[in-house]
């Protein structure tokens, strides 16, 4: 009975030590072999694989993807002056998984590293540069790209080199004013918003006022135009009815100087004109009788 | 005994063989990726029933690539969904000229490349997030405050949209951007009505000058109107002038040949005739010239 135990037990040993043999490595992990502790055989490449059983060969894995670090949000001085809060983050994968478990053991060790090395190099970066270099309605001013890509670069090598970390790209996240600085911001902006309130007001009127005007002087020259227009017309009415008068008239002006005389009076002699006429006159001569005599 | 235990091992691998089939449904979207001891053999395998060597040797994985997938960039779906405002941190950005505004954004994607999306990125989901305000920070960083509230805001979703999936391409996500939509963009409360100040402002400078056009629209009209008269009735004078004159000489040189017919007799009877007609509406004084030949005119006065 003791024997069969024995036996039992030894064949459970070596089932489990037999089972501890085997790993699979997967597509989504890295693996460190370690020999008593010692790291002894870096797998990279995903497939089924064996080592000796614990105690004497144990297998860590690490994660294989890449991984985005959000860093805390901080606050930074620029070159002018001004304050504010950056916030970045950082997508990166485990290149060297030794160098890692020996310095970081953890990716939230990792993180810690990352968050402490991309702070500083921000900070640095953005110590040496105008707001405008981050935000500014002018692209030429703009140098955001630049700068995070030196700052990926810096970080790439201090990653590389010190935690076996590869860093694939630091970017800015988001950019805003402090807390404490916002009130004087909105203050700005409405100043701002004022002007240019007060601008379009303006605007406004100076268009109505040029339009008004415009209407005005295109009124004048119409009008003008019509009467310089209607008075040529008429005056081309005065001179073919003269020349056709003195058509006529010419035939006779002693006829036509009585005639027009004649009617004249009938148009200008009436009730409160008085006439004094003479005896003597040709309409009246026949009162006297001499006269009629003499007619006779 | 032998027998029970034969028939029991083959039933056992018999399931255990069988618990390879799978089926990839097409009504979910998915496409199986498979991995033989950890290592991806086929990336997209297409709707149907399949098969693959049991666990450990290889397993399966059935992403959903149809289904569109929702990411919000300035706040979180589900506190969209209770109601909960988001927060300045989450939903503030600068814009170009420095102005602080609230912008919210929807991005929508698909996963196009299954294997790429499980392998290469640890939840590539929150990528998308990240890499949506980085590039949003950009690009309203680089755009005027007026131009994001109103002209460009196609331009930004297009450019974010661009950005973001440039991004995601270069880390191999396997993810397809199908659009960035902003959801709003708006002045934060404490400048709010300064922005409603200046849109009113903009609509009172519409409303003169388009009253300023109105009166234009008036007023030339009129005046063409006018103009128009005037000259209608300068050619009807030209017309009627013209008419008269020929009337009148009409008239003048058929009196002038019944005239030369007899000068003396026509001009003594129209001169009288037109006497007879004048003179007994007038007040009238003779004047005896023999009597009197110095004529006394006060008497004309007193009257």
């Amino acid at each position: 009975m003791k024997k069969l135990i024995l036996t039992l037990a030894i064949i459970a040993v070596v089932v489990v030590a037999l089972g501890d043999m085997f790993f699979i490595v997967d597509e989504t992990k890295l693996a460190i072999v370690t020999r008593f502790g010692d790291p002894v055989r870096v797998i990279k490449d995903p497939w089924f694989y064996w080592k000796w059983p614990y105690p004497v060969e144990t297998v860590l894995f690490f994660e294989k993807r890449m991984m985005a670090y959000d860093g805390r949000p901080s606050e930074f001085l620029t070159q002018d002056k001004k304050n504010i809060v950056a916030n970045t983050f950082t997508c990166w994968k485990i290149e060297d998984p030794v160098k890692f478990l020996q310095t970081v053991r953890t990716i939230e060790g990792a993180e810690v590293r990352i968050n402490d090395i991309v702070s500083s190099e921000v900070g640095a970066a953005l110590g040496k540069i105008k707001l405008t270099n981050l935000i500014s309605v002018n692209p030429e001013e703009i140098r955001l790209g630049e700068i995070m890509d030196d700052v990926t670069a810096r970080c790439r090598k201090m990653g590389a080199a010190n935690y076996g970390i590869y860093v694939e790209s630091i970017s800015m996240k988001r950019v805003n004013f402090p807390e404490q600085n916002k009130p004087s911001v909105f203050n700005r902006m409405r100043a701002e918003r004022e002007e240019i309130a007060k601008k379009y007001r303006a605007e406004g009127a100076e268009m109505g006022t040029k339009i008004r005007a415009a209407a005005d002087t295109n009124k004048k020259t119409i009008l003008s135009e019509a009467y310089r227009d209607s008075e040529k017309i008429k005056g081309e009415g005065d001179r073919e009815a003269m020349r056709i008068y003195a058509e006529a008239y010419k035939q006779d002006p002693e006829f036509y100087r009585l005639v027009r005389t004649l009617e004249a009076y009938r148009k200008f002699l009436d009730e409160n004109t008085t006439v004094i006429l003479s005896s003597d006159s040709e309409l009246l001569e026949l009162l006297s009788r001499e006269n009629l005599k003499k007619a006779k | 005994m032998k027998r029970i235990i034969q028939i029991t091992v083959a039933v056992f691998v018999t399931i255990y063989l069988l618990s390879g089939i799978y089926v990839v449904r097409s009504e979910y979207g998915e496409r199986g990726v498979v991995r033989r001891f950890g290592k991806v053999v086929n990336d997209r395998v297409e709707p149907g029933i399949h098969y693959h060597w049991p666990f450990p040797i290889e397993r399966v994985d059935k992403p959903n690539v149809t289904e569109i997938r929702r990411m919000s960039i300035g706040y979180k779906l589900k506190d969209s969904v209770r109601g909960i405002a988001p927060s300045p941190e989450e939903t503030q950005f600068l814009t170009g000229d420095e102005n602080i505004i609230n912008v919210r954004m929807l991005v929508q994607y698909i996963v196009k490349e299954p294997g790429a999306f499980l392998f290469n990125f640890v939840d590539p989901h929150w990528i998308v997030r990240k890499e949506g305000e980085a590039a949003l920070t950009r690009v309203v960083g680089s755009t005027g405050v007026d131009s994001v509230l109103t002209t460009e805001k196609h331009v930004v979703q297009d450019r974010v949209r661009k950005a973001i999936q440039k991004a995601l391409d270069m880390y191999g996500c396997g993810i397809d951007i199908q659009s960035a939509q902003l959801q709003e963009v708006s002045p934060p409360a404490e400048v709010a009505f300064a922005f409603k100040e200046v849109a009113s402002a903009r609509e009172d400078k519409d409303k003169i000058v388009n009253e300023a056009r109105g009166y234009t629209n008036n007023l030339i009209p009129n005046a063409r109107g006018q103009a128009e008269k005037m000259t209608m009735e300068a050619k009807a004078y030209r017309v009627e002038r013209i008419n008269m004159a020929k009337g009148d000489s009409a008239r003048f040189l058929s009196m002038l040949a019944e005239y030369r017919n007899a000068k003396d007799l026509t001009s003594t009877r129209l001169y009288i005739e037109a006497m007879e007609e004048i003179l007994p509406r007038l007040k009238k004084y003779v004047v005896d010239e023999r009597a009197n030949r110095g004529l006394d005119l006060k008497f004309i006065e007193m009257d």
